[in-house]
């Protein structure tokens, strides 16, 4: 289903970034599109004013927020202020074993593994900590390409072998998962075709980077536009989000004969697209 | 009899007319919960809003002031409707 405006703002958030009239009018902005869920993500060390701005203004709407703080910053709120944020969601982001052992022992909060080369073959590690630890939400955030970075996938063999490694802990079956990477989605559900009905880039979900530029995706590194030089309303109704929408609604042509491809949806196109720089070409995690 | 309620983690919105994007049938909202998402024409928004603690009697009665329907297609029609939203964990009854 094609939307007119996203059901998911995801918003990430320039370090200790400060209260100003530009954070409360980004806010403003994404409230005219009337999104669901806004997710929101700040890197700082402790809780800023900034952010303390945006969830006021955004606990008057109907938007759940979905907030993703640093392990410190988290570590320095106590219960009553957590209380307080009067959000959906609160998740602490973590990147290594080590930073999640160091998570606070908050069992009612999520754990957002932002996973990479180096830390794949910790994920059932990590499954098997959070566990211990009590935590039942686990998220592998979307990987953050707007500035050129090296897309991370897993290709076919090592999606075998996390499958593999994940049984051995046990499965999943007891986490509540989100998991935007379809191949990744695969090794922790095999078998079960990837729920979002292909790529929803600048379609169900659209994204803002820290220097206010507005993207398709938080992997899809094409920049539709930027607040400040005209709205975000206007940005997701014009031609060229558009246009972008029309060229990813469909799969890649070469998947047409593709027995995965019901699984698969067409894979992660934002990674295609920094791989080959065309919206036509397979997702590498496909070969 | 049973009350219908909506599950109150389900995330939902009436659709504006700020689409120009061609739709087969008219999107008159959309439900979100857990990943899923479901879109809802006028009839099935309504009921969406009804499931708040109505019985179904309830509901086909206030609908049939509406409708020029058979009432038993119309009863047929809501119980499908409120079946699917309950498979997807939309509503629950009590």
């Amino acid at each position: 289903m094609e939307l007119a405006l996203p059901i998911t703002v995801y918003w990430d958030l320039a370090p200790c970034a400060p209260s100003d009239d530009s954070l409360l009018r980004i806010c403003d902005e994404i409230l005219e599109c009337r999104p669901l869920i806004l997710q929101l993500y700040d890197p700082s060390s402790v809780l800023n004013e900034g952010v303390c701005a945006i969830l006021e203004r955004f606990k008057r709407s109907s938007v759940a927020v979905s907030l993703t703080l640093s392990n410190a910053c988290l570590s320095s709120l106590a219960e009553t202020s957590r209380a307080d944020l009067g959000v959906k969601e609160l998740l602490g982001a973590c990147d290594t074993l080590d930073s999640l052992r160091d998570f606070s022992q908050i069992s009612e909060l999520g754990v957002a593994f932002y996973v990479n080369t180096t830390n794949w073959r910790d994920l059932p590690e990590v499954v098997s900590l959070c566990r211990e630890r009590g935590i039942k939400r686990l998220v592998l955030p979307m990987q953050r390409l707007y500035h050129g970075e090296e897309p991370f996938l897993l290709n076919r063999e090592n999606q075998g072998i996390l499958e593999h490694a994940l049984v051995a802990v046990g499965g999943v079956s007891d986490f509540r998962l989100t998991i935007h990477d379809p191949f990744l989605w695969r090794a922790f559900n095999p078998g079960i075709p990837f729920p979002q009905g292909g790529c929803q880039a600048a379609n169900t979900m659209i994204a803002i980077s820290p220097d206010g530029g507005v993207y398709p995706c938080p992997t899809f590194p094409v920049r539709l536009g930027e607040i400040g030089a005209t709205s975000l309303k206007n940005i997701i109704l014009s031609p060229v989000k558009k246009v972008l929408r029309s060229k990813i609604v469909r799969y890649p042509a070469s998947c047409d004969n593709c027995d995965e491809v019901a699984v698969c949806r067409g894979g992660c196109r934002g990674r295609s697209y920094v791989k080959y720089g065309s919206y036509e070409d397979v997702d590498d995690a496909c070969r | 009899m049973s009350k219908v309620f909506r599950n109150p983690d389900v995330l939902w919105r009436r659709e504006s007319d700020d689409s120009d994007v061609s739709q087969e049938e008219a999107v008159a909202a959309i439900l979100f919960s857990g990943g899923s998402m479901l879109s809802l024409n006028e009839f099935g928004i309504e009921l969406w809003e009804m499931c708040d603690g109505q019985t179904v009697d309830e509901i086909v009665t206030t609908l049939m002031s509406e409708f020029e329907v058979d009432e038993d297609v119309l009863r047929s029609d809501i119980q499908d409707f409120l079946n699917s939203l309950f498979q997807k964990g939309f509503i629950r009854y009590e």
